[in-house]
């Protein structure tokens, strides 16, 4: 028993971390351009593809999350460059309907591009197998995807709070006015922001792709869980949603153990709770 | 100033509200008179609109208790405050940008004639009480001839008239002016001015200004706060007087 | 101009009189309308338009006029749906039996799912509605001895209406059902219109442009909003179960989020600040939807080029774009 909920520890807080990577990006786009990112879990989608190209042509894995990062950034930089931006003159709902203009969009090319039918990769032969800690059996996959998010997150939790770049971004966030007034430029920091956080939704689209594959749906899918996340470790903080996603993650996992068919349902259970007894989030201020 | 129990609109005791680790009103206790103008001075950031917020209840207390007459209003929601005879304006213009002037003021006046906001079928011309109460607090304004004029054409002298017709036609007991005259004209603020003179009297009003001379002119008592306390409180003249007001307002 | 100004003049009678003419001119346009439209189109694509038209229109109750924006509202279109058909499926078919259902299930799992978020604001509302829309989906995918999972909710019977001495009169043929439908249409179009016009539609549309304010002049708002939630719920609820009644089955589809956002297209084409603009957005959205799936079986894709460039370049919608070409005209006219 101990062995299976300390596996199943392990791989939640792997699945918690990817829930991190996502629900960090959207926290990122939420707080510079004020909307929540419809199209990320497209953009999670595109990352898992091109991650599945880049190591079908023989890349490494590491150049293949490389690239799922580097692609989902380019997105979401046309994404804010040709359909927010242009859509914010026409209002906040234009805005809106965009992303979900886009995501239709960047969806239906998924399935142009890689076909209908699902994709699956197993992880390089140095990922592969598992080390024995005694007490359980880690895979190496599950280890290195928790490891390498943590260093994402902490990478970019240290550009955000130690770097004049990182200053600017936080100022935009807080006081979107003061910072136009400052005289920078902000249409680039808006697109420079909307690049980072669609950059984590691919590379989490890219860890995710040993793990569960890659299908074009598996984007609102994980759009959903996102949400979720956000509501359930509050909107206010920009790390609250971190935290969330690994609980949230590790409570999945552990639901699995007693009843597999409710790990989904328990989630939107906990957010149903939050929404009653704790509405502005675990993590959120009143 | 010591009114006695009766004379009393509102009152609040040991109001405390914190952001963060600010302060902005910190155990405040005030009471406001039936049927008088009373002001609050302080320069910005002073509290003064927190406080307002704390009195029509839009912010959650920390502490302290609020009573309306007789009754503790400290845990009751906004609406319900205002139902209760407490109408407020804001500092920033709070008209509705889609509609006609009449149809702002119709808002307020379908409330305070008793209309039922649940009434799905009712078509709103069929309720003439609210119709006529909203023209003649248009008119006391002035505003009857611009009644049809959408709000986004209207000048901003015009918005801030336009939301004190609103709020007087929330037919309340206490009226909460915040800052009425800000960003008007001489010539508006003067308009204002003599508004607010007309309505003394039939309503206890209390307001927010950082136009002294308005404050002077217009008050019964008024009290000064700084940095979320209460530094002052007095009549006009006896405001006039104190030194510490007198460096932070006369510059003498 | 909006629809829900209030009359300029209540006094006088002659505009009164005026406006009653009027209203009963766009009722006999309305009719006529809804009467000329099979005979331009195949029946079925006349009978989809009015369904999701009134999909469309609950759905702009929310988003033109209480400015609630709903991203979830395929869920209570699918859930009248699937509970309709169940009924339908299984042997009752009793037509006012079937559309009760399918109006309580939309405004009940509305009243359940708004009592937990219409407090939340914004962005936070926003994301709420898209998660409740995934967990409503996860739920009918995933208990498929009721609803047929992945393969929808199939062998949906029509409804037949038992009137007593008349006898009872089946929906089978689907110009009976086209039938059924423009009643309903007709019968929501006056009712949201008029609830538009009510005190209700005017203090919603108040507390869409200031919410702070409305709340301070002593509506509760929230309350208000509620009754909008479901009431549009409710309305989708039965276009749900029209829908399956057409087809004769429930798509998993029609509860996916993709659903939601098609149906906000729908108003966002037409424009909100109107009655009709939805239902606009509705046949325009279908007639497209037709057009590209025949072309090209990635049709979404040209469904969401289509939205990001009317975003960029018809911010008011077809009938904002048309009212504002109009109100140009008569200016124009004014001046010689």
């Amino acid at each position: 028993m101990l062995w299976l909920v300390s596996a199943q520890l392990v791989n939640g807080i792997a699945i918690g971390m990817i829930y991190a990577l996502m629900s960090f990006g959207l926290s990122i786009i939420k707080g510079l351009l004020n909307i929540p990112n419809f199209a990320h879990g497209a953009l999670y989608a595109l990352g898992a593809y091109i991650c599945y190209s880049a190591v079908s042509m023989g890349l490494p894995f590491a150049l293949g999350l490389l690239a799922a990062f580097a692609g989902a950034a380019l997105a979401g930089w046309a994404l804010q460059r040709f359909a927010i931006q242009p859509a914010s003159k026409s209002g906040y709902l234009a805005q809106l309907v965009t992303l979900f203009g886009a995501a239709l969009v960047i969806e239906q090319m998924l399935l142009i591009g890689w076909g209908t039918i699902g994709l699956s990769y197993s992880p390089p032969p140095l990922l592969r197998g598992a080390v024995n800690l005694g007490f359980t059996v880690v895979p190496k996959y599950i280890a290195f995807a928790s490891v390498f998010s943590a260093l994402v997150i902490v990478s970019v939790w240290l550009l955000i709070e130690r770097t004049k770049f990182g200053a600017y971004l936080r100022a935009g966030i807080e006081r979107p006015d003061t910072t136009r007034a400052l005289g920078i430029n902000v249409d680039l920091l808006l697109g420079v922001g909307m690049m980072m956080g669609a950059g984590l939704a691919g590379l989490a689209g890219g860890l995710a792709l040993p793990l569960v594959g890659a299908t074009s749906t598996m984007g609102g899918d994980m759009l959903g869980i996102a949400f979720v996340v956000l509501v359930i470790g509050g909107l206010g903080s920009l790390y609250g949603s971190v935290a969330a996603g690994v609980l949230v993650g590790v409570v999945q996992s552990l639901t699995a153990i007693a009843a597999p068919a409710a790990s989904t349902a328990i989630i939107y259970a906990a957010m149903i709770g939050i929404l009653l007894f704790r509405p502005q989030g675990l993590f959120g201020e009143r | 100033m010591t009114a006695d129990i009766d004379g009393i609109a509102l009152a609040a005791e040991g109001l405390c509200k914190r952001f963060g680790g600010n302060t902005a009103v910190d155990r405040v206790s005030i009471a406001f008179a039936k049927g008088r103008l009373h002001s609050i001075l302080g320069p910005n950031g002073a509290g003064k609109t927190t406080l307002f917020n704390l009195l029509t209840r839009d912010l959650l207390l920390d502490s302290g208790t609020i009573r309306l007459g007789t009754t503790d209003i400290s845990r009751l929601t906004p609406d319900r405050v205002a139902r209760m005879g407490v109408a407020r304006s804001y500092q920033i213009s709070s008209v509705y940008p889609d509609m006609s002037v009449r149809e702002n003021v119709w808002i307020a006046a379908y409330r305070a004639r008793g209309g039922n906001p649940f009434a799905f079928w009712r078509q709103a011309t069929s309720f003439p009480e609210a119709g006529q109460w909203a023209d003649t607090c248009l008119s006391r304004l002035g505003l009857s001839e611009i009644a049809d004029v959408s709000v986004k054409e209207l000048s901003y002298g015009d918005q801030r008239l336009l939301e004190l017709s609103v709020t007087l036609a929330c037919a309340p007991q206490i009226i909460l002016l915040d800052e009425p005259t800000a960003g008007l004209s001489r010539k508006e603020a003067e308009r204002v001015k003599r508004v607010i003179m007309s309505l003394k009297g039939e309503f206890s009003i209390i307001m927010i200004e950082h136009n002294v001379g308005i404050v002077m002119d217009l008050s019964d008592s008024i009290t000064v706060m700084n940095r979320g306390v209460v530094v002052a409180q007095g009549s006009p003249d006896e405001i006039r007087g104190n030194r510490d007001v007198q460096e932070a307002y006369f510059g003498s | 101009m909006t629809e829900e100004s209030l009359a300029a003049s209540q006094a006088i009678p002659s505009v009164k009189a005026g406006r009653r003419t009027f209203a009963l001119l766009k009722a006999f346009a309305a009719i006529a309308a809804v009467c000329v439209l099979p005979l331009v189109m195949p029946i079925n694509i006349a009978t989809e338009i009015l369904i999701y038209g009134m999909f469309a229109m609950a759905t702009n109750l929310l988003i033109g006029t209480a400015g609630l924006f709903s991203f979830g509202q395929a869920a209570f279109f699918g859930v009248g749906g699937y509970a309709a058909g169940y009924f339908l499926a299984h042997g009752w078919t009793s037509l006012p039996l079937v559309l009760f259902m399918a109006f309580a299930s939309g405004g009940l799992l509305a009243a359940m799912i708004g009592g937990l978020i219409i407090r939340r604001l914004g962005i936070y509302f926003m994301m709420l509605t898209f998660a409740f829309n995934q967990l409503v989906y996860y739920v009918i995918y995933s208990w498929h001895s009721v609803t047929g999972g992945e393969d929808g909710l199939a062998g949906i019977r029509r409804p037949v209406l038992d009137l007593p001495l008349i006898g009872s009169f089946s929906f089978d043929d689907n110009r009976s059902l086209y039938g059924l439908v423009c009643v309903l249409f007709l019968l929501s179009i006056g009712v949201l219109a008029r609830l538009v016009q009510s005190p209700f539609g005017l203090v919603l549309a108040a507390a869409r442009q200031n919410s702070r304010r409305t709340i301070s002049l002593g509506y509760h708002v929230p309350a208000l909003q509620l009754a909008a939630y479901v009431i549009a719920g409710a309305v989708s609820g039965v276009a749900g179960a029209l829908f399956g009644m057409l087809y004769r089955i429930m798509p998993i589809d029609s509860v996916h989020w993709a659903a939601s956002a098609y149906v906000v297209f729908m108003v966002v084409i037409g424009g909100q600040r109107s009655m009709l603009g939805p239902v606009i957005g509705a046949a325009v959205f279908i007639w497209l939807q037709g057009l590209f799936s025949l072309a090209w079986t990635r049709w979404p894709l040209l469904l969401g080029l289509f939205v990001i460039i009317i975003m960029t370049y018809l911010p008011q919608g077809l009938v904002g774009l048309a009212s504002q070409r109009w109100m140009r005209a008569i200016k124009r006219g004014a001046r010689v």
